[in-house]
């Protein structure tokens, strides 16, 4: 059953349109995660789903409900911020038991909850502190706090560790993380962070300027990009990209430049390319083999080391190959020098074909 | 400093040096200062000292000496006794009518000030701009330009020459201005504050009760100085407004002062002055501190 349903959706701010058609669906107990470049609407999409921005068009299901004209606390939604928003004049444990006094319950009620949610998150000794006594990690927990005591089935997560430093980011990252399997609960995440995105999501919507590129788990995400703005967006070093032409020799298709001849046997093409169609190549930097001996089928170009740059797992080795600046990532136990020649080929499998005007995956 | 006090811990003796105390820059700047002083304590001196002459030693005309005896008389006169007109129960009078102006005015300018400052920059309805717009326009035309069509409304309420006719005139004309104060204010309060405050179904007045009003304290020291002065130096208002039963000090002192009953009683006059001044004056000694912090501090920390 889909938890989240969203569809035809419009936002705009005055005369900037922000969202246009879009859609999306997010499955019960689901860990979706919205990445994109900053400004392209991740916030904006977040704050309508949570009923904080009125939609110009288009409709928000939760849990099966048409909630397009609900007010937030009726949609059954937490949600936790870039900037914490914590209350300021409120004590950790006021901050915690805000939303639950709103809502009336029971005393004895608000008190268990606010103490299990502390719990878990490991703040019982700060619950009579200020939010201006508190660590930037502590605050972040306390956000998530105040989001789990709601019992709420839908967390939304927007940029919640992205003002932490890089090892809270990391510890809080597997807290989310642990949060996710315990409850179960479905997650909306937004992040700029691929990282992040990576390593949490079950789904990734790539976005780019109100729009979703690509929704797909993190396996497909990385290796099969839907088109160029995604595969260029994940993978740090970024995937290598080489311009080039198809041909088509009997009836086999080769990629083709004034340096590389690949015959395309064993990529999938998901439509099929023509003849001399101009494209892009795209390897990512741990795909390309250097120094094996080129199996038959395979292919072996010259390449000049310009840089090696050892990152302590692997090294990263920029390459020179004709015009083009290729980087690969090797073994750290695997000893390469500078203005050393390779002889580097990859797999052309695991490659992606870009058509050069549309950017879209061939 | 902190360098100077590392380096004198390492040296004790030697290394440290001291500025001269005096330069040609800082005699400069002093002698700027102190003649500023002078320009604005002497009169309020010669008013202090001329309270406590009797009349006998004013029309000796030796203004700028100090009195021969210490004589409160002119005081008591000024608070109990003196004549605004007909009467002559001096100006306490006025300084209560003053007090039961000032308390309700500035309670409710402020209070809806910060309610549309706090409508305005969250809840962003349709035509809120337009709102704010007019509000300003209110408050930077001259007041003046409002008081025939003012005095024709209230008169139309039936509150003209009331309490309440006054007070509501004091509102309206703070309105604009206590808005704009809580508004900016507000504008430095994260967004996300307040969403979170709907996400956790908190509604209009619950967040403005207890989530923004507790962080409007630096403001609402600066809304309340600036409503408690300008209200009670109000003299026009007050004059067309509150009606004879309640004209405020301001207006009883302009009566006491001009009113000709043979002698002009200089001390008498002075001292009724001096005790309209010093609510406003008392007022920015006991918080002019926080007046210079509310307006300097954003609104995020704390
Ligand atoms: N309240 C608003 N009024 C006007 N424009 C807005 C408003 N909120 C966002 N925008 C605009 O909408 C676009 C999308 O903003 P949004 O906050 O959704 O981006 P984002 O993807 O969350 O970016 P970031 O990663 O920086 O948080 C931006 O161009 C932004 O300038
Ligand atoms: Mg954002």
């Amino acid at each position: 059953m889909s938890a989240i349903t969203v569809k035809d959706l419009a936002v705009s701010f005055g005369h900037l349109s922000v969202l246009r058609d879009l859609q999306l669906g997010v499955n019960q107990g689901e860990f979706l995660v919205l990445l994109g470049p900053s400004g392209c609407g991740k916030s904006t999409l977040l704050n309508a789903i949570a009923g904080l921005i009125e939609p110009e068009a288009g409709t928000v299901e939760i849990g099966g409900r048409d909630v397009t004209h609900f007010e937030p606390k009726d949609r059954g939604i937490a949600m936790v911020f870039q900037s914490y928003a914590l209350y300021p004049k409120m004590t950790v444990r006021g901050n915690l038991a805000f939303g639950l006094k709103v809502a009336r319950l029971p005393r004895g009620e608000i008190k268990r909850r606010v103490h299990e949610a502390a719990e878990f998150l490991h703040i019982t000794e700060l619950l009579d502190r200020r939010p201006v006594q508190l660590s930037g990690g502590q605050r972040q927990r306390v956000a998530i706090g105040r989001a789990l005591v709601r019992n709420a089935d839908v967390f939304l997560f927007d940029e919640p560790l992205s003002n932490l430093d890089a090892k809270l980011r990391a510890e809080l990252r597997v807290e989310i993380k642990r949060l996710h399997r315990d409850l179960g609960s479905t997650m909306i995440y937004v992040t700029h962070d691929q990282i992040e995105a990576l390593t949490l999501a079950d789904r990734i919507a790539v976005m780019k300027g109100g729009i979703i590129q690509q929704l797909g788990t993190p396996r497909e995400i990385y290796d099969t990009p839907a088109n160029l703005f995604v595969a260029s967006f994940i993978g740090s070093p970024s995937m290598n990209f080489l311009e080039g032409r198809i041909a088509l020799e009997g009836d086999v298709f080769h990629y083709r430049n004034a340096i590389f001849d690949v015959p395309l046997t064993a990529y999938p093409f998901a439509r099929p390319p023509s003849h001399g169609q101009p494209v892009l190549l795209g390897v990512r930097p741990e795909n390309i083999a250097v120094d094996g001996a080129p199996k038959p089928g395979e292919f072996c170009a010259e390449a000049n080391v310009d840089l090696v740059e050892p990152t302590g797992a692997d090294t990263v080795v920029w390459c020179q190959v004709g015009t083009h600046s290729i980087s690969v990532r090797v073994d750290a136990a695997q000893i390469i020098n500078e203005r050393q020649k390779l002889c580097i080929g990859f797999d052309p499998g695991r490659a992606s074909m870009f058509d050069l005007e549309s950017g879209n995956r061939l | 400093m902190n360098r100077a006090t590392a380096s004198a811990d390492a040296f004790p003796v030697r290394v440290r040096r001291r500025k001269p105390l005096i330069t040609p820059a800082r005699l400069g700047l002093y002698a700027f200062l102190v003649s500023a002083a002078l320009f604005f304590a002497l009169p309020l001196f010669i008013m202090v000292i001329t309270s406590l002459k009797t009349m006998d030693e004013i029309r000796t005309g030796t203004i700028f000496t100090l009195p021969m005896a210490f004589n409160l008389d002119p005081w008591i006169k000024a608070w109990d006794a003196a004549c605004t007109g007909i009467t002559c129960e001096g100006i306490k009078v006025g300084f209560w009518n003053s007090i039961r102006i000032l308390i309700p005015s500035v309670a409710l300018s402020v209070t809806l000030g910060a309610l549309n400052g706090y409508a305005l920059s969250f809840w962003k309805f349709r035509g809120a701009n337009i709102a704010f717009a007019l509000l300003m326009t209110g408050a930077f035309v001259p007041h003046q330009v409002y008081v025939f069509p003012m005095v024709q409304i209230s008169a139309a309420l039936g509150i003209f020459g009331t309490l309440h006719g006054i007070v509501l005139v004091h509102v309206i004309f703070g309105l604009p201005v206590m808005t704009l104060i809580f508004r900016n204010y507000y504008a430095g309060i994260p967004e996300e504050i307040f969403k979170a405050a709907r996400v956790d179904g908190a509604g209009f007045w619950r967040i403005f009760l207890t989530i923004m009003l507790p962080m409007s304290t630096p403001i609402m020291i600066v809304a309340v100085i600036w409503q408690v002065t300008g209200i009670w130096n109000d003299f026009l208002f007050g004059l067309i407004f509150a009606g004879r039963d309640n004209l405020p000090m301001t207006v009883q002192l302009n009566n006491i002062v001009n009113s000709q009953f043979g002698e002009r009683e200089y001390n008498v006059n002075m001292a009724a002055t001096i005790l309209t001044a010093l609510v406003p004056l008392f007022v920015y000694f006991v918080s002019g501190k926080w007046f210079v912090r509310g307006i300097a501090s954003g609104a995020v920390k704390g």
